[in-house]
């Protein structure tokens, strides 16, 4: 290939962020989440783990991103981040030439010393190493932006929206949303405006807001189809729908 | 205006069907008509939808033999005595008054597809352009050696709501103190996964407040269950030591009843019962299989339209059809009929068609204010409906998001029932 080895570092990083982005926003994964999930694809168990991390590792590393300055990077969210990465740190020249991406595989490589890093402590015990990095996905899981955080694009916004597709959309909608459930759960959506709409479902699109079933919901639809709804409910005005 | 090939098929089918065959109704006249078998989560909100979006295009008729509906969700909080039975009641009366839905109280005992026509008990027959069929779940016969229909007054299923429910709540109210109650649960696929350990939630409920030294048994033929780890956790919280459940590696499997003189046999060991609630393995409302619509115990369909993969004037929606991912629930039942009422009313109006999109959520009470769900999104493939994403709750949770999630319960409850019966 014509590129450059680091054009093409710099092109995989952009690609894997936004990709990871995209997984984070499109997918309701449950590792993501959900400390079964984690503890199911880690193999290991968190309580174990947690001294195993004071013992070993949290003397450089923190588990957030603010909790000041240690020798070692954090490890916020360090799962799905490409390795040597925080524009904070300084790394060591080995480790910025690789194109490793953290996630359990590659971690176990580092603990194990199968990826061979300048004066970092390695765990020979197979079971070990899984209990502690349970422990460390399932700390430094994504925390989900504040509502007010969420920019929805200005394209999105724009979208006009086809109220008879939205019409055929409602359906999964009403089933909660109508007038006989106002006051006992769900809230009335009839006659919100397309741009309050679309707002809110990008934030539980983001897990901005609390409820799987209400994020579930957000990440299945498209942008076409949110605006459809946005279209479809803004029409409906306050008659149906609360 | 160009009349599309889909108008022109629905108002060609409606002429011809006018010829045909003697109608309930008097007065023929030339619009096309869909018929609904069954007034349930699917029946009920297919037959609403295609009367309200069509706007009178349509004309709509509902068969379902019962005056009074049931739900069967929400029916063990009846018997947990969180809900009252008039709470869980409905009447056809709003589909027929404010959606103009002719609502014939009879039984559907066949279909003659070449005819297109419905067979009422009542005698006389309803011709139909589209048929919609959502009669729910009968039970497979021999199911459960020593049990049949004829037993469900002294060992009820209670897995249809109403008389039966009624019953196994007085049968549990009148066990003698350290009595015992046994269920017996269903193989998959059945009705409500999670329903029978709901139900055992709801018994423990009541048992631990009225009857604290009796014993709950399930004898259970599946190795899994849905929300085991969440109703584990709760049984152990909240009923340490009421409840043994017997999976099928300890025979749980290999059952059979005495109703006679109350007596359950699992794997061998006799066990004298005061409540023996028997819920057999399931089949599709006996409809289908009278309409030649089943393969198996289920009628097979396209998850695209819900249309039977043998007839394609012929829709079969919820419990009664086997579409792939989604499981047997009142929620799935109610999503799916609306992709049936647009693809019926697309056919017979040349309304607009959009991809099919399919929802389920599943709330199950465990305890008072202790609420737990599993939900998930489905789209249509060729093949079947395929799950694309979904959630469960976590071990573990607090107690304010067990409580949101059951009042989240209640606001679903009173939302369904409503885009159901208006």
């Amino acid at each position: 290939m014509g590129v450059s080895r680091r054009l093409s570092r710099a092109a995989i990083l952009a690609a894997i962020v936004l990709g990871a982005q995209a997984a984070q926003a499109q997918t309701f994964d449950p590792t993501l989440t959900d400390p079964q999930a984690i503890a199911q694809e880690c193999g290991g168990d968190a309580a174990l783990g947690a001294p195993l991390f004071e013992a070993n590792c949290a003397a450089c590393h923190s588990l957030t991103a603010d909790a000041g300055v240690h020798s070692g990077p954090h490890l916020a969210e360090v799962y799905g981040r490409p390795a040597a990465s925080l524009e904070a740190f300084r790394y060591s020249p080995e480790l910025s030439q690789t194109m490793l991406v953290w996630e359990g595989e590659s971690l176990h490589r580092l603990l194990s010393g199968d990826i061979a890093l300048q004066g970092h402590p390695v765990l020979p015990d197979d079971q070990m190493r899984r209990d502690l990095l349970t422990y460390l996905r399932l700390e430094t899981r994504p925390v989900p932006p504040a509502p007010e955080d969420v920019v929805v694009p200005e394209a999105v916004l724009a979208l006009e929206g086809d109220t008879a597709w939205g019409e055929y959309l409602s359906g999964d909608c009403v089933s909660c949303h109508n007038a006989a459930s106002v006051g006992s759960g769900a809230v009335p959506i009839g006659g919100w405006t397309p741009a309050k709409f679309v707002t809110v479902m990008h934030q539980y699109r983001a897990r901005a807001l609390p409820n799987e079933a209400m994020q579930l919901q957000a990440m299945r639809l498209s942008d076409e189809e949110i605006a459809a709804l946005a279209a479809y409910f803004a029409e409906l005005g306050s008659e149906v729908g609360g | 205006m160009t009349l599309n090939r889909r108008a022109f098929i629905g108002t060609s089918a409606a002429v011809s069907a006018t010829l045909a065959a003697p109608m309930v109704k008097a007065g023929g006249h030339a619009k096309p008509r869909a018929v609904v078998i069954g007034g349930g989560a699917g029946g009920a909100t297919a037959a609403r939808y295609i009367a309200k979006d069509s706007k009178g295009e349509v004309d709509v008729t509902l068969i379902e033999p019962t005056r009074t509906y049931y739900t069967c969700f929400f029916s063990n909080l009846y018997i947990g005595g969180f809900r009252s039975l008039d709470s869980i009641a409905h009447s056809y009366g709003k589909l027929a008054s404010e959606y103009g839905i002719n609502v014939v109280h009879d039984w559907a005992t066949g279909v003659d597809r070449d005819a297109k026509t419905v067979a009422l008990a009542g005698g006389g027959s309803v011709p139909y352009d589209r048929l919609v069929i959502s009669p729910g779940i009968d039970f497979v016969d021999g199911a459960v050696p020593g049990w049949d229909l004829s037993a469900q007054g002294k060992m009820p299923h209670a897995y249809k709501a109403g008389t039966q429910t009624e019953l196994l709540k007085r049968q549990i109210e009148s066990m003698p103190q350290g009595g015992t109650y046994v269920m017996v649960a269903p193989p998959n696929p059945y009705r409500c996964p999670p329903g029978p350990y709901e139900r055992v939630s709801m018994v423990a409920h009541y048992l631990k407040n009225n009857n604290p030294t009796a014993k709950i048994i399930i004898a259970d033929p599946k190795p899994k269950f849905s929300k085991q780890g969440l109703f584990e956790e709760g049984w152990q919280k909240h009923y340490g030591g009421m409840i043994e459940r017997i999976g099928p590696d300890f025979g749980g499997g290999n059952v059979s009843v005495n109703p006679a003189d109350m007596t359950v046999d699992i794997d061998g060991e006799v066990i004298n019962a005061d409540v023996v609630n028997v819920i057999p393995a399931m089949k599709a409302g006996m409809i289908c299989e009278a309409a030649a619509l089943t393969e198996g115990n289920w009628a097979p369909v396209s998850g695209h339209t819900m249309q039977s993969r043998l007839d394609e004037n012929i829709h079969v929606l919820g419990d009664a059809c086997a579409q792939g991912d989604m499981p047997k629930s009142g929620f799935s039942a109610n999503s799916q009929a609306k992709v049936a009422a647009m693809a019926v009313r697309g056919a017979l109006t040349g309304s607009r068609v959009f991809p099919a999109k399919f929802s389920n959520t599943c709330w199950s009470l465990v305890e008072t204010d202790d609420g737990i769900k599993v939900g998930a999104s489905y789209e249509a493939t060729d093949e079947k409906i395929a799950k694309t994403d979904g959630f469960v709750s976590q071990t573990g949770e607090d107690a304010a998001l067990r409580k949101a999630t059951y009042e989240e319960s209640l606001g679903w409850y009173a939302g369904i029932t409503s885009d159901m019966f208006g």
